[in-house]
């Protein structure tokens, strides 16, 4: 695997919020290539969400470095991470995604209102609304009249559908999602999947997805178990697992 | 209801989503954020307009009268001397003799001269004689002379003139006979009964003392009086109306006196040459210098009023604050949105500060219109009740400047939720569970 196809590259990571309290998250070694599908599963507690924010440039790490794309971002100032979680990184929560006041559409080119690389790679096509759209179109919100309802109307499923639109606009190269379909049915939630991964495919979005569904896991090209990455958990008081 | 702000355009810049965010967001809270505005806008309009009647009153005040260039009196203290004869305050503790007004009046510097005599009342207004000269010589606001409602000045001896006030409170009419007491009381004093006066006309309102003056000439003063010695009638005297009609009249003292001077470079001259008068002791006043200090004793008030305006206008922008901070934990989720997708924190405080200012400035913008709608209504009612003018004119720079206050308070005030949101959303990150 040569550097380039390498996208998240974690070492010695460690991660506690205060020197008193205890070590959260240990992971001593973590890559993720290009256009994987990655799992990584976990009971709550088990440091999923520090992950993720650790990930995204939101948390900075207490020792240990996180390179991703090739830069060394845990080195970065929090401005510089900031704009580099806005130009590559796109993310779902689990729930209660959408800004109540903006309309779908505004909803999804969120993205591009704070990055102008974004903003650039979502506007090949033309313009930006039509862009928009379309991605929504392709996560099966085709519905003209859907598209111009206010989002607190929208299903959960519908509101997830805008969110992923919304993380996939402008084609980030890395998707964090934070169990993004554990507010949705069963039936829904494979269909969700497939959605996403075809638009994550066909962007060159690398996944990756932090739940504790282990139902979801077959989907995945590779599953990562948390309690065994997390060297940290090992350590803990057997309440606080 | 569609939000009447247009879309973003892709090239926009990043303040320009955060004012577009700033104003969805106000939209989607109007009922909150409504009577916020609602709120300022009121005390916005209270400030503008107590500032703009504080401004015409002192004005208006100040140009009580204007042209006159010296009032003369007897020897007493300036502020005395105008208010009893300017305002109908108060008494003179001495009058002028005729002969000195002769001397006066036939000075050379001065290019006219009206004597006025105090001293009468009807039904608690003042009596006062004057000559014909006063209506031709008086002057109030900028320059505007006494004009008549209705009637004509007095041509008969027993003719009077009424202000505005007297005939709009005592429901008088032109031809309707009125009866002059002695002295100012209102109970127990005698009246020139037989000797009752016909209104022969009515003067506008001018927001001056005028308006609650009954004029009449200085014969006239002189003829009620002339059966009277040492304070009180004569037994059995009762000379007529005709009879009275037919003699000089001529006054003995007279209370004050107006002077014009032909040149304003002879004033100090004139009131030196006054105040060293041998004959008798006088005093001689500037009345835009003796306005100015009486102004300044009554400015412990409106300086209060002003400071209360203000105590409104601060109440108005804390409730701004507490509607803001109630918000702030409901949008939690929010900023924490915002933040996934790219917002820095500084956007976040940018966020909070503009709502505020937003909102102040929505505010100072409504409460400008209040002010100029309330103007409108009052207006007419205002020059009516007290003679003060309100033109509806332009914002003026000072006002802008109390506008571009409340406004700039209200940014600041902004920084406090700017700072509460900046804390959440450094330990939020961007996963908020609820």
């Amino acid at each position: 695997m040569t550097a380039e196809t390498t996208v998240v590259k974690a070492n010695n990571l460690r991660f506690q919020w205060s020197p008193k309290e205890p070590e959260i998250l240990h992971i001593a070694e973590l890559h993720i290539g290009r256009g994987e599908h990655i799992f990584i599963k976990g009971p709550s507690g088990s440091g999923k969400t520090t992950l993720l924010n650790l990930l995204g440039g939101i948390l900075q790490p207490s020792s240990g470095q996180i390179t991703l794309l090739d830069q060394p971002v845990s080195q970065f100032s929090g401005a510089k991470r900031d704009k580099f979680r806005a130009d590559h990184i796109g993310v779902i929560f689990q729930m209660f995604n959408l800004v109540p006041y903006l309309s779908v559409v505004e909803n999804v080119l969120l993205p591009c209102r704070f990055s102008k690389r974004r903003r650039k790679r979502a506007m090949h096509r033309g313009r930006l609304e039509q862009e928009a759209r379309h991605l929504l179109a392709r996560l099966g919100l085709q519905d003209e009249i859907l598209q111009r309802r206010q989002v607190t109307q929208l299903s959960q499923g519908q509101q997830q559908r805008v969110a992923a639109a919304r993380a996939l606009i402008g084609r980030p190269e890395i998707l964090l999602a934070d169990e993004p379909t554990s507010s949705l049915d069963i039936d829904v939630r494979i269909k969700f999947l497939d959605l996403m991964f075809s638009e994550a495919d066909a962007a060159g979005t690398t996944v990756i997805f932090v739940s504790h569904d282990n139902l979801l896991q077959e989907k995945f090209s590779r599953v990562i178990a948390l309690n065994e990455l997390n060297q940290a958990a090992r350590h803990r008081q057997p309440e606080w697992g | 209801m569609r939000v009447p702000m247009p879309l973003l355009s892709p090239l926009s810049s990043t303040s320009q989503t955060l004012l577009v965010l700033v104003w969805k967001s106000l939209a989607n809270r109007k009922a909150t954020a409504g009577l916020t505005i609602f709120s300022i806008a009121l005390s916005v309009a209270l400030l503008l307009s107590v500032e703009r009647l504080r401004h015409q009153a002192r004005e208006s005040f100040a140009n009580t009268i204007s042209g006159t260039d010296l009032i003369v009196g007897a020897r007493s203290g300036q502020l005395q001397l105008l208010l009893y004869s300017v305002f109908r305050i108060g008494n003179a503790t001495n009058n002028i003799t005729w002969r000195s007004y002769q001397d006066i009046a036939n000075h050379k510097a001065v290019a006219w001269s009206v004597p006025i005599s105090l001293g009468d009342s009807h039904k608690g207004f003042r009596v006062m004689g004057t000559t014909p000269g006063f209506f031709q010589h008086y002057r109030y606001g900028r320059k505007q002379p006494l004009k008549l409602a209705k009637g004509k000045v007095f041509e008969d001896l027993f003719d009077t003139v009424i202000g505005a006030t007297v005939a709009r409170k005592l429901g008088y009419r032109i031809g309707d006979k009125i009866i002059i007491a002695h002295g100012l009381g209102q109970i127990g004093i005698t009246k020139h009964e037989q000797l009752p006066f016909k209104i022969s006309g009515i003067l506008k309102p001018t927001g001056t003392p005028v308006d609650k003056t009954v004029i009449v000439s200085l014969r006239a003063i002189e003829a009620i009086h002339a059966d009277w010695k040492y304070g009180t009638r004569l037994p059995g005297a009762g000379t007529p109306a005709d009879e009275l009609r037919k003699r000089p009249l001529t006054p003995r003292a007279v209370t004050a006196v107006l002077l014009g001077l032909k040149s304003k470079l002879q004033v100090f001259r004139m009131q030196r040459a006054i105040n060293n008068y041998r004959a008798e002791p006088l005093l001689a006043i500037l009345p835009g210098v003796a306005l100015q200090e009486l102004w300044d004793l009554m400015g412990t008030a409106e300086a209060a009023l002003l400071m209360i305006t203000w105590f409104v206008v601060i109440a108005a922008i804390t409730g701004m604050l507490a509607m803001i901070l109630a918000s702030l934990n409901e949008r939690r989720r929010e900023m924490a949105i915002l933040r996934a997708n790219g917002a820095r924190p500084s956007h976040i405080v940018a966020l909070m500060t503009m709502e505020a200012g937003l909102l102040a400035l929505m505010g100072a913008i409504a409460g400008t219109l209040f002010h100029y709608l309330l103007t409108l209504l009052a207006q007419p009612l205002i020059e009516a009740e007290f003679g003060l003018t309100f033109p509806l004119t332009a914002l003026s720079a000072y006002e802008l400047k109390l506008l571009a206050i409340i406004v700039l308070s209200g940014c600041l005030a902004g920084l406090y939720p700017a700072y509460r949101a900046y804390r959440y959303t450094l330990s939020d990150g961007m996963m908020v569970r609820t």
